[in-house]
């Protein structure tokens, strides 16, 4: 058995899978990555299944090895024993090593660890922090936590590297489909100016600071929500619902982020701007499907790519993909 | 009946905008409705509507509307309610704004505690936290919430807001007025389910 000990959790480091599905009538959040394109590709990357758990970084991060490892970090920069790696990169790791994660984009990283060894509860690997159970004893990591690796059977196993354009995620444009209580908004064209987004934000919401939204009505009877929901409080400020959000609120939703653009939120910090982009259903319905495919298409080369150097090219605005094995 | 969508990945089906007995009714037929069914999506009940979560690659939302267009909420079978009984110290240090709650209903404490216990309450609402219960039932006064929030609550306190009781299933800030608590496990993570309430269930309060 090999080991991870975390030497510096940075801001918030929480184990996270795909999510917890099934519980939310009794209230659960669905919780999960915040960033779930740089999610599925770390653990692609290291050769897990797209939802398994790892560790999801805010901020920087470091970490001890005991034992062999095979690991990935995206989008973050990784620093092996001091050496700044290349983006993107899965690789192996030995006793001693010291992996630090750089935030130098973006906002959260994603530590893929092949064989990381987590306990299951409630169907789910992920930490729920805001009920304290799951992941890694149901909190967040510190300093001096261990956590347990089974050792990658494969010795054939190579480093790689993704070359891999996922810019629009550091971009500030969110799109948004119109929401249940669009009608209620009295000045719509607001919706579409500079959002900040504020220090009192977190894995539960976002809260924006910008220009106050006009409703007539800003309570309603409380419905369930589900990620990426805009609700307008009466004090106008909108709040955007991320992955550790309450299942039911009373306040009016005027739109809704669609899937593909939650990427872009989970890399945004506190004091970063977002501009709301209003499409249609029909387009966020396309957009879903092709970034699921890119992913998929990112996922069929690695595991069945004997080459030393080839490229996935998925097209498209969102991202191009060339993969190369290394070392 | 009406159908709205919340972005791309779910759907609202509504009962009215009011939190009433009749929509209430809809729901826990809606509920059973789609768990009779061997569906491929989850969902969340609430007071006047069911919000249906789905994943598009799986099934596409026509498929889901027509599912819905299936529902004859007079077919489905209202079924036992089952009726946990929840033991309550009510007052003193478990139940800080007992006073204040009985004075509301111009009663002395002893009375109240009578009054809050003769009902039968029944979930009509899961949220806010994991494992916490809207319960209906008290036809008291109206409970005005704390104008701040306690920072800390502690898990299994008992608390009234406007005409719905509930029960913290965790410690936690809250602005409910408190008036006793339970040792009862309200959400326990190595039992399936985790929540000991769940929609439509019953709740009796016994004072201890």
């Amino acid at each position: 058995m090999a080991r991870i000990i975390v030497n510096n959790p940075g801001f918030l480091s929480t184990i996270q899978d795909g999510g917890r599905f099934g519980f939310a009538r009794y209230g659960l959040p669905r919780s999960g990555p915040m960033d779930w394109i740089s999610f599925e590709i770390a653990n692609i990357l290291a050769g897990n299944k797209r939802n398994d758990p790892l560790i999801e970084i805010t901020g920087n991060f470091e970490a001890t090895f005991e034992g062999r490892a095979f690991v990935s970090v995206v989008p973050g920069r990784a620093i092996l024993n001091g050496k700044s790696l290349e983006r993107f990169s899965a690789f192996r790791v030995k006793s001693g090593d010291t992996l630090k994660i750089f935030c130098d984009r973006g906002f959260r990283s994603y530590l893929a660890v092949n064989g990381l060894q987590i306990e299951e509860v409630l169907s789910s690997k992920s930490t729920c922090l805001p009920a304290g159970f799951g992941g890694f004893g149901g909190r967040k990591l510190l300093s001096g936590d261990i956590i347990d690796i089974i050792e990658y059977g494969n010795s054939e196993i190579k480093d790689r590297t993704l070359v891999c354009d996922i810019d629009r995620i550091f971009g500030n444009a969110v799109r948004i489909v119109k929401g249940p209580q669009w009608n209620l908004l009295k000045n719509p064209q607001t919706l579409e100016s500079e959002y900040t987004i504020s220090p009192d934000s977190n894995r539960i919401g976002y809260n924006l600071e910008g220009e106050r939204l006009d409703l007539e009505s800003y309570e309603i009877v409380s419905e369930g929500m589900i990620a990426g929901a805009i609700q307008v409080p009466p004090d106008g400020l909108p709040i955007i619902m991320m992955a550790d959000h309450p299942v039911t609120g009373g306040y009016s939703k005027v739109a809704n982020v669609i899937y593909a653009d939650l990427p872009v939120l989970g890399q945004k910090k506190p004091s970063d701007r977002i501009r709301f982009e209003i499409v249609d259903l029909d387009i966020a319905r396309k957009l879903y499907m092709k970034y699921k495919s890119w992913i998929r298409a990112i996922e069929f080369e690695l595991c069945n790519s004997s080459k030393d150097v080839y490229r996935v090219n998925v097209g498209g605005k969102g991202f191009t993909v060339e993969v190369k094995e290394i070392g | 009946m009406v159908i709205e969508e919340m972005g791309e990945r779910a759907i609202i089906v509504k009962f009215g905008d009011e939190i009433s007995p009749d929509a209430h009714k809809m729901v826990i037929a809606l509920d059973r409705f789609l768990a009779g069914l061997k569906t491929l999506f989850e969902w969340i009940p609430s007071y006047a509507s069911v919000t249906i979560f789905y994943d598009p690659e799986v099934i596409g939302h026509e498929e889901i509307v027509r599912i819905i267009g299936q529902f004859r909420p007079e077919e489905i079978e209202e079924g036992e309610k089952e009726t946990i009984e929840v033991p309550v110290m009510y007052g003193s240090k478990y139940g800080p704004d007992i006073e204040f709650v009985s004075d509301l209903n111009k009663m002395t404490v002893e009375e109240f505690i009578k009054f809050h216990s003769s009902f039968i309450y029944e979930v009509w609402m899961m949220g806010f936290m994991p494992g916490f219960a809207y319960l209906y039932g008290y036809t008291g006064s109206k409970v005005p919430r704390l104008e701040r929030p306690r920072k800390y609550v502690m898990a299994g306190s008992v608390g009234i807001a406007g005409n719905q009781c509930g029960i913290y299933p965790f410690d936690s800030p809250g602005g409910w007025r408190i008036i006793g608590r339970t040792e009862l496990k309200i959400f326990d993570i190595h039992k399936n389910p985790p929540s000991l309430f769940d929609l439509g269930k019953r709740v009796r309060f016994i004072p201890i």
